[in-house]
């Protein structure tokens, strides 16, 4: 039955290929894949999909054009694209193909690092992140049920040559998957969090003449599915005040399951004590740059006073409640902002001019999505020949005066709009140059900014990198000693996606366990609440895992031995 | 992972940008130059002469006008 199948659906494709290829775009066939693995995240509010796929040129001329679609079915949309060559890490041009007709697939075009050829192989790693892709099902739940949501896709991967190899896996935000798509279980194995496809062989191109088969997970989805609708970031540059301030004005939704009944205080209130995981926005947290200060937190009736500022040498976090938890559908809008000291964003160029380097996007650590994000940066009265390069595509650019009180003429300001933004793209600089020239009034020097083209100032900002800067985001805890990993998974994984868990099994470390959090602000909520919780008739104690701190508590006891060892010495005592 | 931008801001390490006076020291300028400026006011306002005019209060214009930029940024008003 297995092998019938490909065949019928293989003459089916070729008898429309003459009326597809008229209406759609027309992909020349000069690459085949060898092997193609698709990976399908779900752990965040939007999805991320990666595709690592071995490409061999089949043609007898060597090529450089690779294309690729993606399938966007619905509202959803693709937020960005990036690609890279996977052994070189040598990134690669990914651009949209203006065709609307292949719907529901986007077409992208894939320029190769290097030219490929007849006969060459490439190893291509191509992520993209795509927003409204996941629905809700149930699309209404009680303020404590569990919320799950649902991701249709493609069994086989949509591509534009024929693929040899293929294998799709889905990694749910946890292990609770009530249903997936078996298709008589063949090739379709479920373990733990994942839920793999394949592998099969030999599918042909994608073709939108066809109806492909679809397979649909549901899984559950414990955090809230934030977006924000607009957000309105400002940069100001204050030469006089040696200041940079940042104000975020944030409309934000809950775009998870919507609330059955009334909201009850009462419950939230009394479950709260427990500290459930709820698809409601509690609390969001912002890893905002090391030397922020003066932050503040209002809304539309004013300051609220349920929020955290922490700020040191090594890192600032502003942590803020909003004034009622939100749920699905629920709207909230907010504002918040932070100072910064000048000279770490603004440097004297070595001809003439300033350098102002910023981070484009920064917002909460809780996975987010944007719908347009619109960045002013505000430059000082007076700069001109202002250039910038942007770490992501902008779709919009506008360059106006800004007047505030003690202008003359009007500051200098860029507003930059970008629409369809997933919070991956957050902590990536954009970089203003200015060129020379005299500033009327206020600078003597002046300012005139110049900006080359786009460029990326960072790799593709994995958590791995994310972390680099953040606090240690290890969890210990000492567990009970029966307890297996699938127990802790599902007791930590509420609180985030997990990278790993170890627990010890020699007989100094039994009963511990290190778990590694994806996200620092997941292992700081995990920490939070799970100590002291009673877990299996014991108690948790949960640490921050902080090496540097246990070496030195070592150096310590071996020094405090010795001490002793010499007291006893001198007192006689054996 | 370099660009013509990066690079160019790397070659600027060692030339962040100076203010002319920091933010440590704003409320102390401000409060000089308002006193400076409601001095010299005061002085004109007692004798007012066209030929005072550019030795006392152009000075005393200059002094509030620059002592009230410091001192909205004492007060963390950065414009």
């Amino acid at each position: 039955m297995r092998s019938i199948r490909p065949r019928v659906t293989l003459c089916a494709t070729l008898l429309l290929a003459a009326s597809h290829l008229a209406s759609s775009l027309e992909v020349p066939q000069v690459f085949k894949n060898t092997n193609l693995l698709r990976t399908i995240d779900a752990s965040k509010a939007y999805i991320r999909e990666t595709i690592a796929v071995i490409i061999e040129n089949t043609s007898d001329k060597p090529q450089t054009e690779y294309y690729l679609p993606l399938s966007v079915p619905g509202s959803s949309a693709v937020s960005f694209v990036e690609c890279k060559d996977k052994k070189e890490g040598t990134p690669c041009k990914a651009e949209p193909v203006e065709d609307s007709s292949d719907y529901p697939v986007k077409y992208y075009k894939i320029t190769l690092p290097a030219t490929l050829k007849p006969k060459g192989q490439v190893t291509l790693a191509i992520s993209a992140s795509i927003t409204g892709a996941l629905e809700p099902i149930p699309a209404v739940i009680g303020q404590s049920d569990k919320q799950f949501l649902s991701y249709t896709g493609y069994r086989y991967v949509p591509t534009a040559y024929l693929t040899e190899k293929q294998k799709t896996k889905f990694r749910a935000a946890n292990g609770e998957i009530p249903d997936y798509t078996e298709f008589g279980g063949k090739d379709v194995e479920k373990s733990g969090y994942t839920v793999t496809y394949g592998p099969y062989d030999d599918k042909k191109a994608w073709s939108s003449d066809s109806t492909p088969e679809t397979f649909t997970i549901r899984f559950e989805f414990t955090m809230p599915i934030i977006y924000m609708e607009k957000l309105e970031r400002d940069i100001e540059v204050s030469h006089w005040g040696n200041n940079l301030a940042f104000e975020e004005r944030y409309w934000m939704t809950n775009n998870g399951a919507k609330l059955r009944d009334q909201f009850s205080r009462l419950t939230w209130a009394t479950t709260s004590y427990y500290n459930p995981p709820t698809a409601a926005i509690k609390s969001l947290l912002f890893p905002l740059r090391s030397g922020s200060k003066d932050a503040y937190y209002t809304d539309e009736v004013g300051n609220v006073s349920t929020s955290k500022f922490r700020s040191d040498s090594r890192e600032a976090i502003l942590d803020i409640k909003p004034r009622f938890p939100i749920f699905g559908g629920w709207n909230y809008s907010f504002v918040v902002g932070w100072n910064n000291d000048l000279p770490d964003y603004l440097r004297k160029s070595k001809g003439d001019g300033y350098i102002l380097k910023v981070p484009l996007l920064q917002g909460p650590s809780q996975s987010t999505s944007y719908g347009s994000v619109e960045v002013r940066i505000i430059l000082p009265e007076g700069a001109t020949d202002v250039t910038y390069s942007a770490p992501f595509a902008i779709d919009k650019e506008e360059r106006s005066l800004h007047k505030t009180f003690m202008d003359t003429l009007g500051r200098t300001t860029i507003k930059l709009t970008v629409n369809n933004v997933v919070d991956e793209l957050k902590n990536r600089d954009i970089i203003n140059k200015l060129a020379p020239e005299v500033n009327r009034i206020l600078f003597v020097k002046n300012l005139r900014f110049v900006v080359p083209s786009a460029h990326r100032v960072r790799t593709r900002p994995t958590e791995r990198t994310h972390l680099t800067y953040e606090p240690p985001t290890n969890l210990r805890s000492i567990t009970s000693y029966q307890v297996s990993s699938e127990e802790l998974f599902d007791l930590f994984g509420k609180f985030g996606p997990i990278r790993q868990i170890r627990q010890g099994i020699a007989n100094n470390t039994k009963g511990t366990a290190f778990i590694v959090y994806e996200e620092v602000g997941d292992a700081k909520t995990a920490c939070d609440k799970l100590n002291g919780f009673n877990f299996q008739n014991r108690y948790l104690v949960v640490l921050y895992h902080q090496p540097e701190k246990m070496a030195r508590s070592e150096k310590d006891l071996a020094q405090r031995q010795e001490e002793l060892e010499k007291l006893k010495k001198q007192h006689g005592i054996e | 992972m370099s660009s013509p931008t990066l690079e160019l801001w790397n070659a600027a390490a060692s030339s962040p940008f100076s203010p002319v006076i920091g933010k440590s020291l704003h409320a102390t300028v401000a409060f000089i130059l308002l006193a400076i400026g409601a001095v010299l006011t005061i002085i004109f306002s007692i004798n007012k002469s066209l030929v005072l005019a550019p030795a006392i209060a152009f000075p005393a214009s200059v002094a509030f006008g620059l002592g009230s930029v410091y001192a909205l940024a004492a007060g963390g008003v950065y414009v």
